[in-house]
């Protein structure tokens, strides 16, 4: 006796081997309707359809798609204020820093929405993060539901900052709320190759470590990078119990951000 | 390995319907254990589990696609995002199902036992780490498969939450880009 297995494997082969024929059919609400009705209502669909269509037209931006080949949607809109005002390098660029969206062809990122195609910015290029873009969305999902929360859907979060490698050999990206940026805590690490992004006012950063010197390193156009130190040798354990080699850098154990005086600049902790 | 993978699709693609039977033999317990682990009901495992091969079938079917450079990341990520919507939505899709006509997934108790067994599956876990490097295979299981939050992820590492966020990406690009093969 066969088990699901099998039977599946068999219609998935059969599937395969059936020729795709171009099949019309009335789309199941209409096949509810009479034919007289139906005739009615796709009448009423072309006449709005005859209006709405130059707008949408205008609506719709250079198609974007993730890495299953989905569109992503794209907006013509600018990002929120709050978001212009912290970082410089969207909202008066450098020259060169602005960028094709159709460089966006394959996003590494699910599950984000509303790319605002005019604020898409190339990043000054560190050892480890050749060709990174920073780009804001108008939302996304970030992580996976999480059952004990009662989640069924991970939360749709708005107003979402990314940075995404698009080169190969690099490595890197995210896409995060604003308050991470603000709150200090926008790093990112490729092997021991770091690099970071601070909002306008931040001149240099300093970085503190358990083990080893601090590190100060300059700002430019909102990024800083740096070179990490090795963690201490001894196994690493997972979360999930599973043994990992590395490498894995030792991370800065504080982030001090001073302005062009060599002031302090305060960091905003409690929304993170 | 993935070099394989592709070549069974492209021969799939090409006429010889056999090689994506190959392909699901190769990869259907790998996918089974991933939904058996996330969903408690052996039923919505199959029915999504048949409904992500349907839909790389319906890559495989349009010449006009690429096929996926990595094609295992591709299956798993879709298995996800199925799950997703069937969290969202109360049901699971059956869009592709539904195009290639395939019978309604009808379970009796051995394949009952076969699916709750695949959700302890070891294998899954050994083709992640073959296809990404240990520390992105480190991340991406602890948190898509396991399920855990990101600062139980980064103090177990022994490394920051950010850390392991960009590991989690990481991963995923890693996939995207066929680096694994």
């Amino acid at each position: 006796m066969s088990s699901f297995i099998d039977r599946l494997e068999t219609d998935l082969v059969r599937a395969c081997d059936v020729p795709v024929a171009a099949r019309w059919s009335w789309p199941a609400p209409l096949l509810r309707l009479s034919y007289r009705a139906r005739l009615r209502t796709l009448a009423v669909l072309a006449a709005v359809a005859a209006v709405a269509t130059p707008a949408i037209a205008i609506g719709v931006g250079p198609i974007v798609r993730d890495f299953l080949g989905q569109p992503v949607s794209t907006t013509a809109v600018a990002p929120p204020a709050e978001q212009l005002a912290l970082l410089g390098i969207l909202r008066d660029p450098p020259p060169g820093a602005t960028v094709d969206p159709a460089t966006l062809s394959s996003l590494g990122f699910p599950e984000i929405h509303g790319i605002r195609t005019n604020y898409i910015r190339l990043l000054p290029p560190a050892p480890g993060f050749p060709h990174q873009l920073l780009y804001t969305v108008t939302s996304g999902r970030l992580g996976a539901p999480d059952p004990a929360l009662g989640e069924k859907a991970p939360p749709e979060t708005k107003n979402l900052i990314c940075v995404e490698e698009i080169d190969a050999t690099g490595g890197g990206g995210d896409c995060t709320p604003t308050s991470v940026l603000t709150s200090g805590h926008w790093r990112e690490s490729n092997g021991l190759h770091g690099y970071g992004l601070v909002p306008d006012g931040v001149a240099t950063v300093v970085l503190r470590y358990t083990d080893h010197p601090a590190q100060t390193e300059t700002v430019t156009e909102n990024t800083f990078s740096w070179q990490g130190y090795p963690a201490p040798e001894g196994p690493i354990v997972n979360g999930g119990g599973h043994p990992s080699p590395g490498p894995t850098p030792e991370i800065p154990a504080s982030v001090t951000w001073l302005n062009a005086k060599g002031e302090v600049v305060p960091t905003h902790t409690g929304s993170h | 390995m993935a070099h394989d993978d592709q070549e069974l699709l492209r021969a799939a693609r090409g006429g010889d319907a056999e090689c994506y039977g190959t392909f699901f033999r190769a990869h259907h317990a790998v996918v089974l254990a991933f939904l058996a682990r996330r969903v408690d009901e052996p039923e919505v495992a199959a029915d999504l589990l048949a409904e992500t091969f349907a839909a790389l079938l319906a890559v495989v079917r349009d010449p006009r696609r690429d096929l996926p450079a990595s094609p295992l990341g591709w299956l798993l990520v879709t298995a996800r995002n199925l799950l997703i919507d069937r969290y969202r939505h109360g049901m699971v899709a059956e869009t592709a199902r539904r195009r290639f006509e395939l019978a309604p997934v009808a379970l009796d108790d051995r394949d009952i036992e076969i699916i709750v067994q695949s959700g302890q599956d070891e294998e899954l876990l050994g083709r992640i780490y073959e296809l990404l490097p240990v520390e992105q295979a480190d991340a991406l299981t602890a948190r898509v498969i396991d399920e855990l939050d990101y600062p139980v992820i980064a103090r177990g590492s022994n490394t920051s939450e950010a850390v392991i966020r960009k590991r989690v990406s990481r991963a995923l690009a890693t996939l995207r880009a066929g680096l694994g093969n």
